[in-house]
């Protein structure tokens, strides 16, 4: 190489050095576009879908609309769902007929260490009392503290609206 | 030797029992190295400063995606497809529902099919855009990632509008996708258009055309064509030497036979025609979007008929996508029960880095990182 | 199509056309062991490329699958070749297309089939001391090889060193078990 094709070179060089100190150079002086998360928080995460919740009951309003069947417990690729329920046994009036048997839901507990947030549980609901939460800042120290139960914490935001 | 008695692990021992010329440095390269994108590391006997022979180990982060196909059902796997590859997770559910699809001979609406367009190429754009941010992090430039990242906080502001996060996507079902786009995603999707073209050629002055960067790609890594097709790269990297050949036009799926883009190809063969193939591409895709959105018919979003249990006919389908990273490939066999009888995921990595070992002999150390980072390496893809 | 006469002139068990449409790939070529490398070499002749490796544990033993395809002439091809289940061996091709070198050891890390003549033959996504082969299914599981060629034409009765396509037992002449007909139907007997 000789002599004038380096010099041609370095030109060459500093001319594109030039040219992207520009660019930044024009994005120096425009606001920031980061965020110091800690003090400030984005508003860009409304629509991320969260864990997985029972919803408020359409027909009940004080209760959710859960018929138990365990749809989502088994559609569930890492089975973070378990339905938990205690039937009840009434003596019919008339003896002649069977016993009258009625579940009563006592929690869905959700560990949200497992959920992958698919939807399949939502999607596949009959009675759609599942959805998602869209509840973004939760994170725990502890994995045991990352598990929920569903079912009280509708309930706990029912007895706080009402 | 005394290299033999300090010496490593399984892998290390291998690379040492076939080395013809002892004396040489054996250097472990990862699995934390940050030029690595993750836990891929790389045994490299080095003469000088030169490579004499590199054999990269992998497996760090398998998860025996295939395993767990056989004890799911079909519905079940759905959100596995996210996790195979991080950056163009919607390629990977696409090729996956595709391929039930096919075997279940499931149509598909119409409406669904350009939403799947849509943002898988838009899932497509962010994958280049990381790659893009982070190959020029590892050839020593910072700034380049932060604006990659800014606009691609836009597409995943987007995306995430839809299908409710922000990496990894379970959206496609089988039969259409899960949700339906509205106005404002659509609006927001050409205001992205019209952003990515006003930055790229703000790219090409910030960067491409940057003499440091040219010296750092250019002539390094050269692939010729014929040891391509031995390896059987895929994707950029083989746009990058110079076929022309892309799963969107070679095996048509969807409606990409009704939209007009072209397949970039660089005849150099370097790292940096890999470069300009993958910038060219987020061109593309812009136009691809940009089309999809002004056809984009009404109707339904899932198919009427979709089955909601999956239990397909007896017998095997292949079913292939273009990712960001090359071929993406489903093979799936069917007992005809409600799980997968086999099914294996074709991963575009992980042909595109074993061709690695004998790119990188005779190179510069650090050009080594280049031609890494130039092959765009996804490791959970390539571990599985 | 080129892909008829692509192994004109080589040693094979069958040869199956495949309903693209329905499986993806245009030809499924059945192998004994003894034959793969030739095909092989065949298709880097003719300019193929290895898109992968993988088996298929069955009743009749572990298949390897090799799928290979084409750039300028797009058209998946299947090469397959049966192995026994005790002692699974077949040899390497990986001096033909290096890029199965990878894919070989990967499909012994799950099948545990040992490719013979393999360059660096160890394990690659298994622990080094892992000796199980995770996708290999207990014996209940197990289904016939023949029963899930559904989206290939019927094979003509064939036989090689394990393959062994028997007639099908229609009821009709052999005549009607000809390639054409005998897709026909199985597409009706699936609908």
């Amino acid at each position: 190489m000789n002599l004038f094709e380096e010099i041609r070179e370095a030109v060459k060089g500093l001319y594109s050095l030039a040219v992207g100190m520009g660019v930044t150079g024009r994005y120096f002086v425009k606001p920031e576009v980061t965020v110091h998360y800690p003090r400030k928080t984005v508003d860009n995460i409304q629509t991320y879908s969260g864990h997985v919740e029972l919803l408020q009951g359409k027909k009940n309003p004080l209760e959710s609309d859960c018929i138990m069947c365990g749809t989502c417990e088994r559609n569930c690729p890492s089975g973070c769902l378990t339905v938990k329920y205690e039937e009840i046994v009434e003596e019919n009036p008339e003896p002649e007929k069977k016993k009258k048997k009625t579940k009563k839901m006592t929690g869905l507990i959700y560990d949200y260490s497992y959920c992958s947030l698919c939807g399949q549980c939502i999607e596949n609901c009959p009675v759609d009392a599942l959805g998602f939460s869209n509840h973004v800042y939760w994170a725990e120290f502890d994995r045991c503290n990352i598990t929920l139960d569903l079912l009280a914490r509708l309930r706990e935001k029912l007895s706080k609206s009402s | 030797m005394t290299t033999q008695n300090l010496a490593g692990d399984f892998y290390t021992q291998c690379f040492l029992s076939e080395q013809d010329e002892s004396g040489r440095v054996i250097l472990n390269m990862g699995p934390q190295h940050p030029s690595t994108h993750g836990v891929l590391r790389v045994i490299i006997e080095m003469e000088g400063e030169y490579i004499s022979r590199a054999e990269p180990v992998i497996g760090y982060l398998h998860r025996m995606h295939e395993k767990m196909g056989e004890v799911k059902t079909y519905h079940q796997y759905m959100p596995n497809m996210g996790r195979v590859d991080y950056l163009h997770a919607l390629a990977w559910n696409w090729a996956y529902i595709g391929a039930v699809e096919k075997l279940c001979q499931i149509e598909v609406p119409r409406r669904a099919e350009f939403i799947r367009v849509i943002t898988c190429e838009m899932n497509r754009i962010c994958s280049h855009l990381v790659w893009w941010g982070a190959y020029l992090l590892d050839l020593g430039a910072f700034t380049p990632i932060m604006y990659a990242f800014d606009d691609r906080e836009q597409a995943l502001d987007l995306l995430q509008m839809i299908t409710g996060s922000r990496l990894t996507y379970c959206y496609y079902r089988f039969g259409g996708v899960r949700t339906d786009i509205d106005n404002q995603f659509i609006s927001g999707a050409r205001d992205f258009c019209k952003l990515m073209k006003s930055r790229l050629p703000m790219y090409k002055d910030l960067v491409t055309d940057n003499y440091i960067l040219r010296k750092r790609c250019e002539e390094i890594g050269e692939l010729p064509l014929e040891m391509a097709r031995r390896y059987g790269a895929t994707g950029p990297v083989l746009r990058g030497s110079g076929q022309k050949y892309d799963v969107r036009r070679a095996e048509p799926y969807s409606v990409y036979p009704e939209l007009d883009f072209d397949i970039p190809v660089f005849n150099e063969c370097d790292a940096m025609a890999r470069y300009r193939v993958r910038v060219a591409e987020m061109e593309q895709s812009v136009r691809i979007i940009e089309q999809a959105l002004s056809k984009l018919p009404k109707g339904d979003v899932m198919a009427p008929k979709a089955p909601k249990r999956i239990k397909p006919p007896k017998g095997d389908v292949y079913f292939a996508v273009e990712g960001a990273r090359g071929k993406i490939g489903v093979y799936l066999a069917s007992d005809g029960s409600s799980t997968p009888y086999r099914l294996k995921l074709r991963s575009p990595s992980y042909s595109n880095l074993s061709l690695f070992a004998e790119l990188a002999q005779g190179t510069l150390l650090a050009d080594a990182v280049s031609i890494l980072g130039s092959l765009d390496l996804v490791i959970p893809e390539i571990d599985r | 199509m080129t892909a008829d006469k692509l192994f004109d002139g080589l040693q094979i068990c069958a040869r199956t056309k495949c309903h693209p449409d329905r499986c993806g790939c245009v030809m499924s070529v059945f192998l004994d062991r003894g034959q793969l490398k030739d095909a092989a070499k065949r298709l880097l002749e003719k300019k193929y490329y290895i898109e992968d490796v993988t088996g298929l544990d069955v009743a009749e033993g572990i298949e390897v699958l090799y799928h290979f395809d084409n750039f300028d002439n797009p058209g998946r091809i299947v090469l397959r070749v049966l192995t026994g289940r005790e002692n699974p061996e077949v040899p390497t091709i990986s001096d033909i297309f290096s890029g199965a070198q990878w894919h070989e050891r990967e499909c012994f890390d799950f099948f545990g089939v040992k490719f013979t003549g393999h360059p660096q033959f160890r394990p690659l996504l298994m622990p080094a001391d892992f000796t199980e082969h995770p996708l290999l299914k207990p014996e209940k599981n197990r289904q016939s090889l023949y029963e899930m060629l559904s989206g290939c034409e019927k094979v003509s009765p064939a036989k090689g060193e394990r393959y062994c396509f028997e007639a099908p037992p229609a009821p009709e002449p052999p005549e009607a078990s000809a390639p054409k007909d005998a897709g026909q139907s199985q597409t009706e007997k699936k609908e």
